[in-house]
């Protein structure tokens, strides 16, 4: 498993390219939250590579149509702790 | 009577049969203390222990010397067994040798059908060392085997010490709760209980060792930024080749690249987490690098020959 810090300033797009990146080389996004300084993201390295990528958003926004969801936790957006769910499109 | 074993290879099978190994020591009898003991302590000592006794002094010392004299035999039996353990050992590779050698010597001075069966014998003994005296086997873990053995009955010892030592007037550790101790302090002379604790110290290192290499593998490391596409690219090739190794037969390939990437893996991992150990650490070296591409480059250069 790997765990990455994402810093706090990060915007939400620059964070889900990131995320979309990681998913590419390592595995599936499986948790996120945040260690008070910076989000925290974890990857299961020996899983298989999505097809789709993860994408996070703030949980308080309608859950994208045809999508699944694949994990929630509250994440720095531009310096601003957030709840966020990251979805996968089906 | 071509067909029957040469007399050389059912003597050898004869030995090997006598080879088989006592796993425990042998529990103290009468004649071991003192003749009229059944048990140690007997029932009369019990007896005579919990009788009607106003002296606290000799309610302890009593307690004491049954206890005393209780563990001098058992010591002595397990001293026996060790003994006898070493000789059981020693015998049954001395008897597959010679029974090896015998049989090698008279093929080399033996023609036709007669030969060949004292060669194939030799072959058969040779294989029949293996199985059931397992020389390796005693020869390597014996020694620790004892060791396991000793340390526990060193333990369970200081125990029954302690517990005369806490209880000076012989109260509280009676002659009835030491039974039990020195029950267990006999028992713990048990190559099958030694081995037990060997295996499970065997398996906390391994537990250990992994979960060393879980944390290592859990160290989070900071991305402030996407990769440059032709960077990205690159890595997801890279790590696609190391993913589409299969279990067992790339197991050696796997090692050698974790080896040249610098991934923490412990022997006997399972394969899938090696295989996440080697990917965390790709990763991980190219976007902690000052230079990701160049990075991407020395694991390509490190990974490629492997595969």
């Amino acid at each position: 498993m790997s765990t990455i810090t994402v810093p706090a300033g990060s915007t939400l797009a620059n964070t889900n390219a990131i995320i979309a990146q990681m998913e590419q080389t390592n595995g599936p996004l499986t948790a996120m939250g945040n260690d008070g300084k910076s989000s925290t993201f974890t990857f299961d390295d020996a899983g298989d590579n999505p097809a789709n990528p993860a994408v996070a958003q703030a949980s308080s926004s309608p859950a994208p149509a045809n999508s699944t969801q694949v994990c929630a936790g509250s994440i720095f957006v531009a310096g601003t702790l957030t709840p966020s769910t990251a979805y996968r499109a089906n | 009577m071509q067909n029957r074993l040469p007399v050389f290879l059912v003597a050898a099978l004869a030995l090997s049969g006598c080879a088989s190994i006592r796993g425990m020591q042998e529990p103290i009898t009468a004649s071991d203390v003192d003749a009229s003991k059944l048990v140690c302590p007997s029932v009369a000592e019990v007896d005579k222990f919990n009788g009607a006794w106003t002296q606290t002094i000799d309610r302890r010392n009593f307690r004491d010397q049954v206890i005393a004299a209780c563990i001098k035999a058992i010591d002595r039996n397990y001293a026996q067994f060790k003994v006898k353990l070493q000789e059981d050992a020693v015998g049954a590779n001395l008897a597959t040798d010679l029974a090896s050698l015998g049989l090698s010597g008279a093929a080399a001075i033996t023609k036709g059908q007669t030969a060949k069966q004292f060669a194939q014998g030799s072959t058969v003994v040779i294989g029949i060392g293996t199985a059931i005296n397992k020389d390796v086997f005693y020869e390597q873990a014996l020694p620790a085997v004892e060791s396991a053995m000793d340390a526990n009955r060193a333990t369970l010892l200081a125990g029954i010490l302690n517990s005369e030592k806490n209880d000076p007037d012989a109260t509280s550790y009676t002659l009835t709760s030491a039974a039990l101790d020195l029950d267990a302090y006999q028992s713990a002379g048990n190559i099958y209980t030694a081995i037990a604790v060997l295996t499970k110290t065997a398996s906390d290192a391994s537990q250990q060792a992994s979960q060393d290499v879980a944390n290592a593998q859990m160290a989070s490391y900071a991305v402030t930024a996407p990769l440059d596409s032709a960077t990205q690219a690159g890595l997801v090739a890279l790590n696609k080749s190391i993913k589409a190794l299969k279990d067992p037969a790339d197991r050696a390939k796997l090692d050698s690249i974790a080896g040249a990437v610098g991934a923490q893996h412990a022997a006997g991992m399972a394969f899938r987490a090696e295989l996440g150990a080697v990917i965390y650490k790709t990763t991980q070296r190219v976007r902690t690098a000052a230079n990701p591409a160049a990075e991407l480059a020395t694991l390509q250069g490190l990974v490629t020959p492997l595969l």
